[in-house]
Formats: structure tokens, C-alpha cells, sequence
């Protein structure tokens, strides 16, 4: 792509003739402007944008573009956070925090929680690979970071279907005495909090208030997650066509690396969220 | 870091960050099981949130450092990595402080509970 923008430049702003000073190339050192496009020997020269110096410069400004983005991600999603814990405090919403949390399946999340760290493992060995110039292997750990990602996203599925079959969705109204057992209703069942008979209607409505706003913070914190892990997933199979092809060599590996560092935040992010919903004692 | 070649970490790195993580998800999940709202008290709950979360924080820094190559790149990097982080403390740090000293206020300052001590306290100076 580099020596495409730089041949078209020689072709709009100059002949290229030997002697026309008009080119972008004319007070170069290269007395052949139109030879460059043949540079490939000459070192690293093709792999480097016209608009930076080396190769390290340019490495470090994808990567640091990166970073400027996570940080951003960190405000957005840290918000929530805050958000969640700014109700955590509080003793009777903690107490439903807790309960309600009882009522998710922790076995998922933490199998959930070891793919993801699996997966960020594999990253780091792709680009490992790409590094020691093993193309075969680049794309074998893209394919199973892949897989693994994929896996993570199908148990959440199977976690959100038996949260919906399991009166988990907060959209419904509560449950009450009076409710029929086929109608739509919000209950985390398990665990006397939310079940017990000596509770009043009131007592027991507003218990299960307080455990819808757990639930919502559960499916939007999930739920973003979740989005976040798609987008990763289109990334990396592009990664893993770009792979296939042989794109990425020691020199010019940086997609699979920028791309790796959001996947690792993803990972980061799960890493705090399986706790924080799964395990409130 | 040479001019143009990235360091390449050895194997053995990434494979002990990896089982000092798994180690660390066990314990997080084990960490669940110490009851401690229960053996000592329901004030006591608090440290089973502490210890979920330190060991988030040390997992996350393993991942930061080693699998996001953090150790191996420029001040400017830590820079702003650090900056997403600091920008954090502070939205927690005036959160919090906002509302866990709520209940700090003493009673004497606070806004009278009822409705006629509200209105008496609204109504212009020259009334008294």
C-alpha cells in the first residue's frame, strides 16, 4: 500500500524524469525516481508509510494509537463500573446484589472467564509466531483464538437463555402471590431472599427492585462485553485471512499486534466483570 | 529495543504468566467460598470483595505487562495507559467521596427531615 501512495505521487506532482526537479523525489539521493518502486532490497524501505521515518517510529505510533483508544474504552466502561458500585454500597442494595448473583451460573462464567484467558495466551503466541517469521503457526493461534472466542460467545447464549428461563429478566414485572405460574414474571428463585413466605408484598416488591437494578447492570455490562467480543471476532478472522495469505512477517506483523491489544482488553474487561457479577459475597 | 527488531519475549514467559493466571482464577473462585460475612459478621463481608478484586488487579497487570508487551515499550506508551487508569481513580475518588461520606454528615447539619422545618428554613431572612 506504501509504494502505491508513493508511485502515485511521482505520477500526479512530477514526470520523473532524470533532471526534472519538479517530483517529490527530484532532490532525493536517488537519481531514478521511477526505480523505487523496485526498492525491496534496500531493507525495510516498502513496509514504511511515506509519512514515517522508520519502521520503529511507525510501530510505535499504530500501537500508541491503540492505547489512545483503550483509554477511551477504559472512561466508557468504567463509568458503569462506578456506576454499579455507587448502588453496591448501599446495605440494602448489596443485599440483593448478592442474592441475585446466587441466581447466575458462576460455572459458566468462571469456564468463560479460562477461555478468555486461553485465548489471550494464543494472541501473544501468534504474534510470537509472526515475530520468528512461522506463518503457518500465525495462523493456527489466530484460528484458535478464534475458536476460543467463539466458545466463550456460545456459552453466553446458552447463559442467557436459561437467565431468561429462569424468570432472570428484569423487563417483567415482579412476582407476587397472586402471579400464574405461565405468566411472565421477575424472580430470582434461588435461595430464600426473594421467595420467603413471611414476607409482605411490599418487602418482598422491593427487594426484588433492588435486584432488578442488579440484573440491569448485569446485562448491560455482559451485554457490552458481549458486543465487544463480535467486533473482536470480525478483527480476527480478518487477521486470520490476512494470515492465510502470508502477510505477516518479522518485519510487518503490526495488525495482528494492535489487534491483539484490544483483545486483551476485552479479556481485561471480563476480568474484572466475572467477580463484580458472579462471585458478590 | 534495536532500531527496527522488537523484542521477542522467550516461550517461558508467556507460558508462566499463563499458569500464574489460571492459579489465580482457582483462587479467585476459592475466594469465594471463605464466608467471611458469616464467621465473623456481616461488616466482614467487605473482605471478599478486597480479595476478589486485588487478585483481578494483579491478573490484570500480569496481562497489561507481559501479553500487551507494556514492559518492552516506550514512556509515552505508559503514559497513556497510566492516563486511562488515573482518569479512573479520580471519577471513583470523587464518587465515592461524595457518597460514603453521606452518612458521615451529623445530624445537626443536615436538611431537616420535615415538611414545615423545610419551609420555615426556605422563607426569607426578614421573617424571623
Amino acid at each position: 500500500m506504501s509504494e502505491e501512495l508513493y508511485d502515485s505521487n511521482i505520477l500526479t506532482s512530477g514526470t520523473g524524469a532524470v533532471g526534472d526537479d519538479t517530483g517529490p523525489l527530484a532532490r532525493g539521493t536517488n537519481p531514478h525516481p521511477i526505480a523505487v518502486e523496485h526498492d525491496h532490497t534496500h531493507g525495510h524501505h516498502g513496509l514504511v508509510a511515506h509519512h514515517f521515518s522508520d519502521l520503529a517510529q511507525q510501530r510505535e505510533s499504530g500501537t500508541l494509537g491503540m492505547w489512545i483508544f483503550l483509554a477511551t474504552e477504559v472512561m466508557f466502561i468504567g463509568a458503569i463500573f462506578v456506576a454499579y458500585f455507587t448502588y453496591r454500597v448501599r446495605h440494602e442494595f448489596f443485599a440483593a446484589f448478592r442474592h441475585g448473583s446466587e441466581n447466575l451460573l458462576m460455572v459458566i462464567g468462571f469456564v468463560n472467564t479460562l477461555l478468555l484467558l486461553t485465548s489471550s495466551l494464543t494472541v501473544v503466541l501468534a504474534i510470537r509466531a509472526a515475530q520468528l517469521g512461522n506463518k503457518k503457526w500465525v495462523f493456527r493461534h489466530l484460528i484458535l483464538t478464534m475458536i476460543l472466542g467463539a466458545g466463550f460467545f456460545g456459552f453466553k447464549v446458552v447463559e442467557y437463555r436459561a437467565d431468561y428461563n429462569e424468570h432472570l429478566w428484569p423487563a417483567w414485572p415482579n412476582w407476587t402471590k397472586d402471579t400464574p405460574e405461565d405468566a411472565k414474571y421477575f424472580l430470582p428463585e434461588k435461595g430464600p431472599y426473594f421467595t420467603d413466605k413471611s414476607l409482605s408484598v411490599e418487602e418482598l416488591n422491593s427487594r426484588l427492585d433492588h435486584a432488578r437494578l442488579f440484573y440491569r447492570f448485569y446485562y448491560s455490562l455482559t451485554g457490552l462485553h458481549a458486543f465487544h467480543m463480535l467486533v473482536g471476532l470480525g478483527i480476527f478472522a480478518f487477521l486470520a485471512v490476512q494470515a492465510h495469505r502470508g502477510k505477516y512477517t518479522p518485519e510487518s506483523h503490526q495488525q495482528v499486534e494492535i489487534c491483539g491489544l484490544y483483545w486483551h482488553f476485552v479479556d481485561i474487561v471480563w476480568i474484572f466483570l466475572f467477580p463484580l457479577l458472579y462471585l458478590v459475597r | 529495543m534495536s532500531e527496527t527488531h522488537e523484542q521477542i519475549d522467550p516461550l517461558g514467559a508467556y507460558v508462566k504468566v499463563f499458569v500464574t493466571l489460571m492459579v489465580l482464577l482457582f483462587a479467585t473462585g476459592g475466594a469465594y467460598y471463605l464466608k467471611f460475612d458469616e464467621w465473623f459478621g456481616e461488616k466482614w463481608g467487605f473482605i471478599n470483595t478486597m480479595i476478589a478484586l486485588i487478585i483481578a488487579t494483579v491478573k490484570v497487570a500480569l496481562v497489561m505487562l507481559v501479553f500487551m508487551h507494556l514492559r518492552h515499550s516506550t514512556k509515552l506508551t505508559w503514559v497513556i495507559a497510566g492516563a486511562g487508569f488515573i482518569w479512573l481513580c479520580i471519577m471513583i475518588t470523587f464518587t465515592f467521596a461524595d457518597y460514603l461520606s453521606r452518612e458521615a454528615i451529623p445530624d445537626n447539619v443536615k436538611m431537616p427531615q420535615s415538611a414545615s422545618s423545610v419551609v420555615a428554613m426556605h422563607e426569607p431572612a426578614h421573617a424571623e
